[in-house]
């Protein structure tokens, strides 16, 4: 038996303790299939329900006419209908009691005239119910902890994991879910599609409360809740941070320029000061997003801009470098005695220096006692390392084995999409590995920032 | 109609003159060069008698939005014959030039020394509300978008971020022998500005351009303040 949470958390939309679907099918290919299926193959523990007045049984279970023919107290009803009927489901919905309705019909305002008046009817029937709802346009909700899938899209097994993902669009629990968890391990993934009722902000604020999440990642296209969000974002970034990719971003904006204040900042600009006015970590793109989001959710914070770089190009080492002072961090300046122990382990003809250039001879082992030796010195704070992608597998166990004394690691592997099977197994160790190095140190440049502007690290350390 | 603090009326979503303007500024509790209104030039020599000099004279019109491009400023006036020759150029200057344009009379105020120019501002956005803007004057914040923003209500490590975050900080503490600007009182400043629209939903946008800042304080020079049509509290 789950806990009860009060009326008014959303802990409920996360963990519900049945769910019914409405518009649950057994023709494959349907969207109302998708999802039903999605729920039982993902093993959701909870009591399931198909609505659907056509048929007896969906794909083996019981079917109702109805969601007022269910004797239960229903906690999450996903409806999966056509636009112009959502209303009149809804409707049911809030006369049953249920707690959440689940949105995942299309062809509301985003489609226009017609579909916005179906929406005012959906807010006429929620505002005098204790009814609420997520979407409509939206894929549902993902809570590998509460192993529910709600996607429209058949998704394959997940691993359990500590990112919480919010997203105006659908394609975050589906399209793109495919391949990332491939190498990275999801919690929460929760589309919110047209925001009717429950907003980007409502979840942001319970995923700041959920502790299965550690870290929270946003697409955004508006923000409707304005200033809440800043105040939620910032109260939950001194928990766990949040990064955002606000999409729309060259939109012009329809604010006409009165003033000369209003001729100089534009509508990115309010964008740009409210993630930075509470400590959101802002991504430049879809990939820059999740690059973010993997590391931060699998390796710690550095404590201080000092990085070691390990190289086995010099050419690779000499770039990195480069991002490394663009992006406002520097090369970790090792003490005489990490230099003393460096000289030890790495060949005669290389010079001790920071990036440490093992050149092609670099081995494993090398590169693993190097790693054990500079993670006690306190000018290191984080370290990037660059391999060569056909040895990738020579790496896999000595990575494994480092003491990195709390301090985080990213792989940068040039020509890693070739190798793929190798760099599966490093992420699995927790290591995320990127192509070239300037992303590696792009990503903990972000990391740092996040760990000086935020109060993350004064009251969660 | 909106009543103004300083009582005269104002048409719904129209600019404040600069006048209004500096007496809400300071209301709130800013330093202003405070503008006196002239109708002659005899008036206008007795204002600046009393203000002592230099002075300098502006044109008072709700509509003339670029004051010192229309040729509607004068400024170093250094004695009554100076007041008197620049009121009666500006006036037939205006009635030549902008026979259309709606005008209160010219003002008469201090001199202030030189000192870093800064503006700050204020615009309101649809989804987040009142917005502060902060940069250092002139062409910094024209030309090279030097400027940085937060919403408001501001806590003070915002209005510190504000101005630490600028390129040209360096400016401010004081570049090439200069003397460091107060950084403490543009604080104070934009937490000041911050109450002002957050207790004042009917104040739509806002500019205080430029600000002089000194070691010690720092004074509003010009001001303008654009009104909604909804009723003043401040």
């Amino acid at each position: 038996m789950l806990p009860v949470q009060p009326d008014n958390s959303l802990k409920l939309l996360f963990y519900p303790r049945n769910i019914a679907v409405i518009g649950a099918s057994n023709t494959v290919g349907k969207l109302g299939y998708n999802v039903f299926k999605n729920l039982i193959i993902h093993n959701y523990q909870g009591r399931l329900y198909a609505v659907n007045p056509g048929v007896e049984y969906v794909q083996g279970i019981k079917a109702y006419k109805d969601i007022g023919d269910i004797d239960d107290e229903i906690d999450t009803a996903i409806i999966i209908v056509p636009a112009k009927s959502t209303p009149g489901v809804i409707k049911k919905c809030c006369r049953k009691g249920v707690k959440f309705v689940i949105n995942e019909a299309a062809g509301f305002s985003e489609i226009g005239q017609e579909g916005f008046a179906i929406e005012q009817e959906i807010v006429q029937a929620l505002r005098n119910s204790s009814t609420r709802m997520v979407g409509p346009n939206c894929s549902g909700l993902i809570n590998t902890h509460h192993n529910m899938v709600q996607s429209l899209g058949i998704v394959g097994l997940l691993r359990k994991g500590n990112l919480g993902v919010v997203a105006q669009a659908g394609v975050y629990a589906a399209g793109l879910l495919w391949g990332f968890s491939q190498t990275m391990e999801f919690g929460v993934i929760a589309t919110i599609g047209n925001k009717l009722d429950i907003n980007e902000t409502d979840m942001l604020e319970y995923l700041g409360t959920d502790d299965n999440i550690r870290v929270i990642s946003m697409y955004l296209e508006d923000i409707k809740a304005g200033r809440r969000f800043i105040d939620v974002a910032k109260e939950v970034t001194c928990h766990k941070p949040i990064i955002a990719l606000k999409g729309g971003r060259t939109t012009v904006g329809l604010r006409t320029a009165a003033s000369h204040t209003a001729s100089i900042a534009g509508n990115n600009d309010i964008y740009n000061a409210v993630f930075r006015q509470s400590r959101v970590i802002q991504a430049e793109s879809y990939r820059d997003m999740f690059n973010l989001s993997k590391a931060f959710s699998k390796q710690p914070l550095p404590k201080g801009p000092g990085l070691l770089i390990i190289s086995y190009t010099g050419a690779m080492g000499v770039t990195s470098t480069d991002t490394c002072y663009e992006k406002g961090l520097r090369l970790a300046e090792l003490s005489s005695a990490s230099i003393k122990c460096l000289s030890q382990i790495i060949p005669p003809y290389v010079t001790v220096k920071n990036p440490v250039d093992l050149t092609f001879d670099q081995t494993p082992a090398q590169v693993a006692e190097v790693i054990n030796t500079c993670a006690k010195d306190d000018d290191v704070s984080a370290f990037v390392i660059i391999l060569q992608a056909e040895l990738t597998d020579l790496y896999i166990e000595k990575i494994g084995e480092l003491s990195l004394c709390g301090k985080p690691l990213l792989i940068s592997i040039p020509a890693r999409d070739f190798v793929m099977p190798s760099v599966i197994k490093l992420e699995e160790l927790g290591f995320p590995v990127y192509d070239d190095p300037e992303t590696a140190v792009h990503i903990l440049s972000k990391m740092h920032w996040f760990y000086e502007h935020s109060l993350y690290s004064k009251i969660s350390q | 109609m909106t009543r103004t603090p300083n009582g005269s009326c104002q048409k719904p979503g129209k600019f404040l003159n600069e006048i209004e303007s500096k007496q809400l500024l300071k209301q709130a509790g800013l330093t202003v060069t405070e503008p006196f209104l002239a109708n002659s030039d005899s008036e206008a020599v007795a204002i600046a008698c009393s203000l002592g000099y230099p002075v300098v004279l502006k044109v008072v019109s709700p509509d003339i939005i670029h004051k010192s491009d229309a040729g509607c400023v004068i400024t170093r006036l250094t004695d009554p014959e100076g007041v008197r020759h620049a009121y009666n150029n500006m006036m037939s200057n205006l009635r030549q030039n902008y026979p259309e344009v709606a005008i209160d009379g010219i003002s008469v105020q201090s001199q202030a020394p030189r000192g870093v120019e800064v503006i700050i501002g204020m615009i309101r956005d649809i989804q987040f509300g009142p917005a502060i803007m902060f940069g250092l004057g002139g062409v910094w914040v024209e030309l090279l978008k030097d400027f940085s923003l937060r919403i408001a209500p501001l806590y003070e490590e915002d209005a510190s971020e504000m101005i630490h975050e600028l390129k040209g900080f360096k400016l401010l503490q004081g570049y090439r022998g200069q003397p460091a600007a107060d950084t403490e009182i543009i604080e104070d400043w934009l937490l000041k500005v911050s109450e002002l629209v957050m207790l004042n939903p009917s104040i739509k946008e806002l500019d205080i351009n430029p600000v002089f800042v000194y070691p010690n304080g720092a004074v509003a020079v010009d001001a303008r303040v654009l009104l909604e049509d909804t009723p003043l509290i401040a």
